[in-house]
């Protein structure tokens, strides 16, 4: 079991991803996220309470791990994840779990695990579909996976989400977390369908012209052009429908 | 006329959409909603959302006061 | 029955959902479910359920994990129970009596109990199939299974189809979830 583990993102996915990290017993956990708890999150983010509106996610999810799990040691960071600290929380972490909502955020995840030679787990929600991959050092790395971002911005009516399939996603990250892949440059993409209760596994390879992880390549860390027409278009990182 | 008039010229994305929704829901077969609206967001993603759970744009025009009127026709799927 | 405007603004990414939308947010708060035993999966399964607008028969509430103590009130007063419960929670080994509709779990699996003569199961198959998913779970797969739970019961108020085409029971095998059909027993041999 990795001893230390940085998970991005105290929301949906983040909140039961960090309460099964802590139940099976991980000594170091750093929840990172730079938001404030909003009353849209309380359906699908049970470490945030009605009377936590307002406060830091990372002191309000904290606040009750550390009330639940006195043993855990707990590290607490109200900051976004940029180009310019991605690294870092690869070289403190033994393992990083990506719980956030911004497509441009996973890559940049993606990349620095790749630069860093660390696993990095990957999931998303939207609508009713769950996607999650763990990434070895070594590939395949989400770039595998999906080339490049999508640029099509997702509509309102794609933002939603159902809190217990946030739920189910965020705690197979967890698992996944524990969980080694057992053989270099294959990883395997879980996909949830909550709406057909169809749980399936895609063998995913490296590819040899990544633009990240391929032969030859080495990422390098952007930050997010500033143009972004719709601040928090969905809640649980839309990347795109399952290969 | 409409049968319905909502204004969601406060509201931010994605709650803009909520409102919307939750109007046309409300409504009967073929009735039709006028929505205020405000700024770039709502503007582009309200009536696309209103197409993809199926119903029908009849009209999108800018008002003097820098407001939108946005007209939609409500289709109900079925369950 | 409207949704108050606090329940729009706390429910409103559930509402978005086309398969949601404001009547079935409205399903959800009127479609209680009875706790029938408790285990680390089942309080899991109960703060997801409460906190997306589940009432739960479920007293006292968790004392651990996502509530971290707090009472019902503190946490979602949409969870107290008003309607009759329409489904049951129980640990995989409860044989006392459920609700006609019920989620078990427990092991390394839920399983969807459900009365309908067409698809089944008879209490029979019904063992069968808590037999296939019997075994030890991890402290962390507790979580998993139990926000599952809470997915299979969100669904069942919901009021999605459960045909004989949508599977009945779910197993975590070696970290990854699979999905079967109900385990035919001696007498349905084709299953039901």
């Amino acid at each position: 079991m990795p001893a230390s583990i940085c998970v991005v993102g105290v929301g949906g996915l983040g909140c039961p991803a960090s309460l099964a990290l802590a139940r099976a017993g991980v000594r170091r956990l750093t929840l990172i996220d730079p938001d404030r708890v909003d009353v849209s999150n309380l359906h699908r983010q049970p470490w945030h309470h009605p009377k936590d509106i307002g406060r830091l996610k990372v002191e309000s999810a904290g606040e009750k791990l550390a009330r639940e799990f006195p043993r855990l040691s707990l590290t607490l960071e109200a900051r976004a994840v940029s180009a310019a600290n991605a690294l870092d929380l690869f070289e403190r972490h033994e393992l990083v779990l990506d719980a956030t909502d911004g497509v441009h955020t996973k890559f940049l995840l993606s990349d620095a695990a790749v630069l860093a030679g660390k696993p990095l787990v990957y999931a998303g929600v939207l609508r009713f579909e769950g996607l999650a991959m763990r990434c070895q050092p070594g590939g395949p790395c989400l770039r595998c996976l999906f080339e490049t971002p999508p640029t099509d911005v997702p509509t309102c009516a794609q933002a939603g989400v159902l809190g217990s399939m946030a739920a189910v996603m965020g705690a197979l990250q967890a698992s996944l977390a524990l969980r080694p892949e057992p053989q270099e440059g294959l990883a395997r993409l879980h996909v949830v369908d909550g709406w057909h209760l169809s749980p399936r596994l895609v063998r995913v390879r490296r590819r040899k012209d990544c633009a990240a992880c391929g032969e030859g390549a080495k990422p390098v860390l952007r930050d997010e052009p500033l143009d972004s027409a719709c601040p928090t278009p969905a809640s649980t990182s839309p990347t795109r429908s399952a290969p | 006329m409409p049968d319905a008039r909502i204004d969601i010229t406060h509201e931010v994305c994605p709650m803009t959409y909520v409102r919307v929704k939750l109007a046309l829901e409300a409504l009967p077969e073929g009735a039709v909603l006028e929505v205020r609206l405000k700024g770039a967001e709502p503007l582009k993603n309200v009536p696309r959302s209103a197409k993809e759970d199926g119903h029908e744009v009849l009209a999108l025009e800018a008002l003097a006061d820098g407001t939108s009127r946005l007209v939609l026709r409500a289709h109900h799927r079925e369950a | 029955m409207a949704l108050r405007e606090e329940q729009v603004q706390r429910y409103g990414r559930q509402i978005l959902l086309r398969e949601v939308g404001g009547k079935g947010q409205e399903r959800l708060l009127h479609a209680p479910v009875r706790v029938e035993g408790r285990s680390a999966a089942i309080d899991v399964a109960v703060s997801v359920l409460a906190a997306g607008g589940t009432p739960v028969v479920c007293e006292p509430p968790p004392g651990d994990g996502y509530l971290a103590g707090a009472s019902w009130d503190d946490f979602n007063p949409d969870a107290r129970a008003v309607d009759p419960p329409f489904a049951s929670l129980a640990p995989a080994d409860f044989r006392a009596e459920l609700l006609p509709h019920a989620v078990l779990v427990g092991g390394q699996g839920a399983v969807y109990r459900f009365q309908d003569a067409a698809v089944g199961p008879c209490p029979d198959c019904l063992e069968a199939t808590l037999a296939s998913v019997r075994g030890p779970a991890t402290r962390s797969d507790e979580v998993l299974l139990g926000s599952l739970a809470a997915l299979l019961l969100q669904r069942l108020a919901l009021g999605l189809s459960l045909d004989a085409s949508v599977p009945h029971a779910f197993r975590l095998l070696d970290g990854a979830l699979s999905a079967t059909h109900h385990t035919p027993c001696r007498r349905h041999p084709s299953g039901n």
